[in-house]
């Protein structure tokens, strides 16, 4: 499917919610260790 | 949705009941993660039982912040497995839409619609689920009978806004039931409250609609309101990440007024602001080539190309190929496909094949 949106992400960090960039097993071995399941946002850039 | 939504204070609470992961489809490190979990586009929004790997609950689309924390909640369900009644089968469904069973999950979604009832809470968000398997597993004549069914009695909300977006796309011009949910569409844009990137994608889809239907006065009429409403939104917009966003659905209602010139000089501005930003040299280059200006196109295209990467790179050059065949330069866009596709070579395979295929195409053709 074509895209739907023309979104554009803006930086990183954001207060109180630390984000795990572009890097699944640690964002995994995280939340396997605080036994939390893993929130996942998938984007591009356009 | 980084700058807003995803850092609403409704979601930061819930920072510890989380690991957090963002993931750039287009960049090749990313690949065996995409591969893991295909979307159907961006965004998506993916919640994974950390104890198994699996995928409980995905999500494709933007979101307000209020329906990512009832998604939380209904990830969390999937995975501890304790629901009861409607939210059990609910359950079922987001499991099998997560592992892009989309047949049975709209067979889920429709069974746990009619034991939650007219007025379950999770109704909405449902029936947007449905409607997106239905269309994932290409069932339009079902998805559009949900959209005609649905969208009349549907709160004027941002699911009824996703709800005629997917039931356009699943029915055929020349059809009563596009020429309905068209009518009906062109009402729930004006619906107050709804992200901008929601609305602007079903200006999109009325317009390109009534172009389908060759009716070129409504196409007009649409694509002029568009422009206005993003217009309107891009004023509100405090900053270069937030119009630029905007600034890139312009230059596509402007593409289909036929007036690329009116959206140039925002995306003039925001490649200004945004320097890193591949986006404002690749849409400029789209609309410079449009307006004929192909030397200035070409140019555009080369800054593009300096500033993207990974999958969106290698689209990149079947771009600027395009637009340099256009202009009868040969060798050029012989070079820029070649380029391409050794570029292409240098991706993952799953990321790179479909677009290096388009560009060995391309480069027959010359």
């Amino acid at each position: 499917m074509i895209p739907r949106l023309l979104l554009f992400f803006a930086a990183a960090t954001g207060p109180g919610i630390h984000w795990v960039e572009n890097d699944y097993p640690k964002a995994l071995a995280e939340a396997s260790a605080r036994h939390v399941p893993v929130f996942v946002e998938m984007w591009a850039p356009w | 949705m980084r700058a807003s939504v995803l850092n609403d204070a409704a979601l930061v609470k819930r920072a510890g009941q989380f690991a957090w992961l963002s993931v750039d489809v287009d960049d090749a490190a990313n690949a065996a993660f995409v591969a893991k979990a295909p979307a159907e586009g961006v965004p998506m929004f993916l919640v994974i039982d950390s104890a198994t790997g699996k995928i409980a609950l995905s999500w494709y689309g933007a979101a307000t912040a209020a329906q990512l924390d009832a998604m939380l909640d209904d990830g969390a369900a999937v995975i501890a497995g304790k629901a009861s009644g409607a939210d059990a089968v609910l359950a079922r469904a987001d499991r099998a839409n997560a592992e892009k069973d989309f047949v049975n999950a709209a067979a889920y979604y429709e069974q746990a619609l009619n034991l939650g009832g007219a007025k379950w809470r999770k109704r909405p968000r449902v029936l947007e689920s449905l409607i997106m398997a239905q269309s994932f597993a290409h069932k339009n004549e079902d998805c559009a009978a949900t959209a005609l069914r649905e969208a009349p009695a549907m709160a004027r909300d941002r699911s009824l806004v996703n709800v005629l977006y997917f039931g356009l796309e699943c029915t055929k011009p020349g059809t009563p039931q596009r020429i309905e949910l068209l009518k009906l569409a062109e009402q729930a844009v004006k619906t107050p409250g709804v992200l901008s990137d929601d609305i602007s994608q079903l200006y999109g889809e009325i317009a390109y609609g009534y172009r389908a239907e060759k009716d070129e006065a409504a196409t007009s009429r649409v694509a002029t309101e568009w422009v206005a409403y993003l217009r309107r939104e891009r004023a509100k917009a405090a900053s270069p990440d937030a119009r630029i966003g905007l600034d890139l659905q312009l230059a596509s209602a402007a593409s289909v007024l036929h007036k690329p010139e009116i959206a140039l000089p925002e995306i003039e501005r925001d490649e200004r602001e945004l320097p890193k930003d591949y986006n404002p040299p690749r849409v400029a280059a789209s609309l410079l080539s449009q307006m004929g200006r192909l030397d200035d196109a070409v140019a555009a295209c080369s800054r593009a190309l300096e500033l993207a990467y990974g999958a969106a790179k290698l689209r990149m050059y079947g771009v600027c190929g395009g637009i340099l065949s256009r202009k009868g330069d040969k060798d050029a866009a012989k070079k820029m496909y070649q380029d391409g596709i050794a570029f292409g070579r240098t991706l993952p395979e799953d990321v790179a094949q479909p677009v290096v295929r388009s560009l060995e195409a391309a480069l027959g053709k010359l």
